[in-house]
């Protein structure tokens, strides 16, 4: 199965392409999928999440447009990269949801060209925005994204995600592969077995920063501005009757360091968090967390269908692709691992070719 | 002066409601922001004004279901002033997104006319609400008439003959391009990428073997794990894509063209367009003043011609939702006064304080062309109200009678010009014996000047010294007392407010007051003794 393949085989509607750095091929992993999209004659509706004030000034002086679209696809894009693209675009929408290039603007293109893209820079919006694509039908909606701490780009939005990893991230092929086998593991994580749990965090508004459950599944809503400063208030709150306790925002190396020092019903608890995109908290203190039996659950899953791999990074490593393929797939098993420069994927099955045409 | 200064507004609670007025267009806040109260010679504009709102308020009390469509309409325009500004500046070319909002515009417009024709809301307009059928049509040339544009062929003939060409140019190109990859592609079972480059692996000999041999690619870069080929880029194709530059930049002077043509015909539609806007800002911005006065079982003012003020059944509405949380009820209040000076007295916590409050924010609710919470609110327009501020909002470092006195001073000197002072708890910062005699002074002094003035004091013996008329909280209930008597003396003074009545009556001369302070002390079971001397002192 190619990719595309795979979102059909999970009756994805929806798929947002998650780099855990920036050069690790998130770019190349997308035009990809949108080739295979076309020789399929999808309808595909693309958009992506913002940029930070650094990256504006790149989009607009240096690259080179690189995402290659078609006629009849539909983005959604900041109104300055529409305008000065020439491209003909039909207008379809203007979503009043503002980004550092303009408002996002909704067009379907008329003609096959390349692109410059950028969207809005919060989840809340690219939530709104994905709702809005999915007006004009669609068959796959897909979402450029990235995992940073400013936009929580959530994969969770969308039915799948893929995940893109490469020598940038680490020196070896063996700490890449750590990495990235730590964040499947993450990706991996489920809700909470207790259903009268998942009920409660299900109607949860965006405004509760901490919420403690307790057996009676009584909910006490803390009011602070955040966990991350809070956390001596918090503590003392947790006791033999507390079933769970949810974290609204980043789960960070503090918080679990906290809890691991100064909780003593750790091992009794459920620590809830919106989906694994908010997690970051580095592996020997996750490790530490659950030998000490601590369990980590989500609000929302992540349905990782695939992880691309980039053997270059941009200082010049060019690393083993087909090796680093097959360490990272034996390492994150049963998930598919691509490297679709060199058009080989690598499951259960050992390394293959890339099926291109039906 | 102005009518209502920042700190007064929100000493009244004035700012608090008009807080919760929402428009829920871009255009409609813009025309609350920009509204201003009603003055003395706008009489005749606030009376139409208010009998519009009446209107509004008449048709969406009928729980009409229309009134939620026109709602949910209104929320989705936008404010296009800018655009529409914009194609009046000769050299100004709108982009296509400009022109795709004014076209949103022109189709939003027609559905609020729509509505509001059936909503019989059409007469809050000397003029209908446009519909532009024509600007539409041209809007929607080679396209639907939805809520999206695009700059079609059928706008310009040339556009269409470059296009048609520019079309078939990338046609060629493509077929071209096929001719020579397509073999290629099949064989390594995979497309060129976007930069016409396969990368194959070295494990790959077989594929690298066939692109070393083939003529149509060259090799490009290669490493310990792979190497990269690229197309080459024949004659034909390099001649293909030159052409499709060129053709593109007319297509793009073209493009242009039909942009001015579109921005012309909205121009000369600008000052309907424009009138459109205001209208609807307008209808949002109505909306939303008479769903507040509904919320609050507003009554209309009624405007009247001497300088009187008549309240019936006043209520304050924030203080009263304070004391719905509290399971207790909002005494409402009556009130009549005239051009002068009138003085209320009564016990501490009698109310007097909120009794004034009210009266400013009904004035100014009134002045904003909004319904009041009362049974009857009769009033005479000022041109601004005055509120003593109590000593927390004190922010200048003066003390408390140097600040009275410096903002008495401003008010003293406009008092000819039909304002509503009111002061609490006249000149009590300072020492009683001077306080009473300023106090004494400034009523004087304001009683004969052009103004309407309340003042509260504790300064009894004013009321008696001046013609002024006087009214007093009414202060406890004895009935109530002795019904509670009994509890309020093991549970504290809490209950006592249960036993107070709030209401407002008129003082003739000579009257005796009532001596509240001292029966709460005995009910508290203060020293008789202390009690005893004190009511002989009162007698003296």
């Amino acid at each position: 199965m190619n990719l595309l393949e795979e979102i059909e085989n999970q009756k994805a509607k929806s798929v947002s392409i998650i780099g855990m750095a920036k050069n690790t091929g998130k770019t190349v992993t997308l035009n990809h999928i949108l080739k295979l999209a076309e020789l399929s004659n999808y309808k595909v509706a693309l958009t992506t999440i913002g940029l930070d004030g650094e990256d504006k000034d790149k989009v607009l002086n240096n690259l080179k447009p690189r995402i290659l679209i078609w006629e009849n696809m539909i983005i959604a894009n900041a109104k300055q990269l529409i305008l000065e693209s020439k491209i003909n675009f039909e207008i379809l929408a203007a979503t009043g949801i503002d980004s550092p290039l303009g408002e996002i603007v909704i067009a379907r293109s008329k003609e096959r060209a390349f692109v410059k893209l950028s969207g809005p820079s919060s989840k809340h919006e690219l939530k709104l925005l994905k709702k809005e694509l999915a007006r004009y039908q669609p068959d796959l909606i897909l979402i450029d994204g990235a995992l940073d701490r400013k936009s929580f780009s959530s994969p969770a939005l969308t039915d799948a995600a893929i995940l893109t990893t490469g020598a940038v991230t680490a020196d070896s092929i063996n700490s890449i592969v750590k990495k990235v086998s730590y964040q499947t593991e993450l990706f991996r994580l489920k809700k909470s077995q207790d259903q009268k749990i998942n009920q409660i965090m299900a109607k949860l508004d965006s405004e509760t920063k901490v919420l403690i459950i307790n057996e009676d599944y009584k909910k006490r809503v803390l009011k602070l501005k955040t966990a991350l400063n809070n956390m001596e208030a918090i503590i003392p709150l947790i006791d033999s009757k507390t079933k769970a306790v949810y974290f609204n925002g980043a789960l960070v190396n503090e918080t679990i360091n906290n809890l691991l020092n100064k909780c003593s019903y750790l091992n009794e608890i459920e620590i809830i968090v919106n989906d694994a995109a908010h997690i970051f908290i580095n592996s020997m203190l996750y490790n530490r967390f659950n030998a000490k039996n601590g369990s980590l659950k989500v609000k929302d899953e992540i349905n990782l269908i695939g992880i691309t791999i980039n053997p270059f990074s941009p200082t010049g490593t060019y690393l083993d692709p087909i090796k680093l393929l097959k360490e990272v797939s034996k390492a994150v098993a049963p998930i598919s691992c691509y490297e679709v420069v060199l058009n080989k994927k690598c499951s259960n099955k050992g390394v293959e070719d890339i099926g291109f045409f039906k | 002066m102005d009518f209502l200064n920042e700190e007064i507004s929100q000493s009244i609670g004035f700012k608090e409601l008009w807080d919760k007025i929402e428009p829920v267009s871009e255009l409609g806040y813009k025309a609350k922001k920009k509204f201003k109260p009603y003055l003395r010679n706008e009489k005749k504009q606030l009376k139409a004004e208010l009998e519009k709102l009446e209107t509004v308020i008449k048709i969406i009390n009928k729980k009409n279901e229309n009134f939620y469509r026109l709602k949910n309409l209104l929320k989705e325009v936008k404010d296009i002033y800018g655009i529409i500004n914009q194609s009046r500046i000769k050299s100004t070319v709108l982009d296509d997104i400009d022109i795709f909002e004014v076209k949103k515009f022109i189709i939003k417009s027609k559905k609020i006319k729509n509505i509001i024709d059936l909503m019989n809301l059409n007469r809050l307009f000397e003029s209908e609400i446009k519909v532009f059928s024509e600007l539409l049509t041209y809007l929607s040339l080679g396209q639907d008439k939805k809520e999206s544009f695009y700059l079609a062929n059928e706008y310009d003939k040339d556009l269409s003959i470059i296009r048609n060409k520019r079309q078939s140019l990338e046609k060629k190109l493509i077929q071209e391009k096929n001719k020579l990859s397509s073999e290629i592609e099949k064989k390594c079972g995979r497309p060129f990428s976007i930069d016409d480059e396969i990368n194959v692996s070295k494990n790959d000999q077989d594929i690298i073997d066939f692109l070393t041999k083939s003529k149509k690619v060259s090799l490009i870069s290669e490493n310990f794990a792979a190497l990269t080929f690229k197309l080459i880029e024949n004659e034909k194709i390099s001649d293909l894509k030159a052409q499709i530059i060129k053709i593109k930049k007319e297509e793009e002077i073209v493009k242009n063209k039909i942009r001015k043509k579109i921005t012309n015909r909205i121009n000369n539609n600008s000052l309907d367009l424009m009138e459109n806007l205001k209208q609807i800002a307008y209808l949002d911005f109505i909306l939303a003043r008479a769903e507040f006065s509904l919320e609050i079982s507003g009554v209309k003012p009624e405007l009247s011609q001497e300088q009187i003020f008549k309240m019936k059944k006043g209520r304050h509405i924030l203080i009263e939702n304070e004391l719905e949380k509290k399971g207790m009820d909002f005494t409402p209040v009556d009130l009549e006064i005239r051009k002068g000076v009138t003085l209320i007295t009564g016990a501490n916590m009698g109310g007097k304080t909120v009794s004034l409050k009210m009266l400013a924010l009904l004035t100014a609710m009134a002045q904003h062309a909004l319904f009041v919470p009362a049974a009857g609110f009769q009033f005479n327009l000022r041109n601004y109200i005055y509120f003593s501020l109590s000593s927390d909002n004190i922010k200048s470092g003066l003390s408390k009678f140097g600040t009275e006195i410096n903002n008495l001073k401003a008010v003293i000197k406009n008092a000819d010009n039909y304002g509503l002072i009111l002061i609490d708890e006249i000149a009590h910062g300072t020492n009683p014996a001077e306080g009473y005699a300023i106090a004494y002074g400034i009523i004087n002094k304001l009683d004969n000047m052009n103004s309407i003035s309340i003042i509260t004091t504790h300064y009894q013996r004013l009321a008696e010294k001046l013609d002024v008329i006087h009214f007093q909280v009414k202060g406890l209930d004895k009935n109530l007392l002795s019904r509670y008597e009994k509890r309020i003396k093991q549970n504290g003074i809490d209950l006592l407010n249960k036993c107070m009545d709030y209401r407002l009556e008129k003082v003739e001369k000579g009257s005796d007051f009532p001596q509240d302070a001292i029966q709460i002390a005995e009910i508290l079971g203060f020293d008789a003794g202390i009690l005893k001397i004190a009511k002989e002192k009162i007698k003296e």
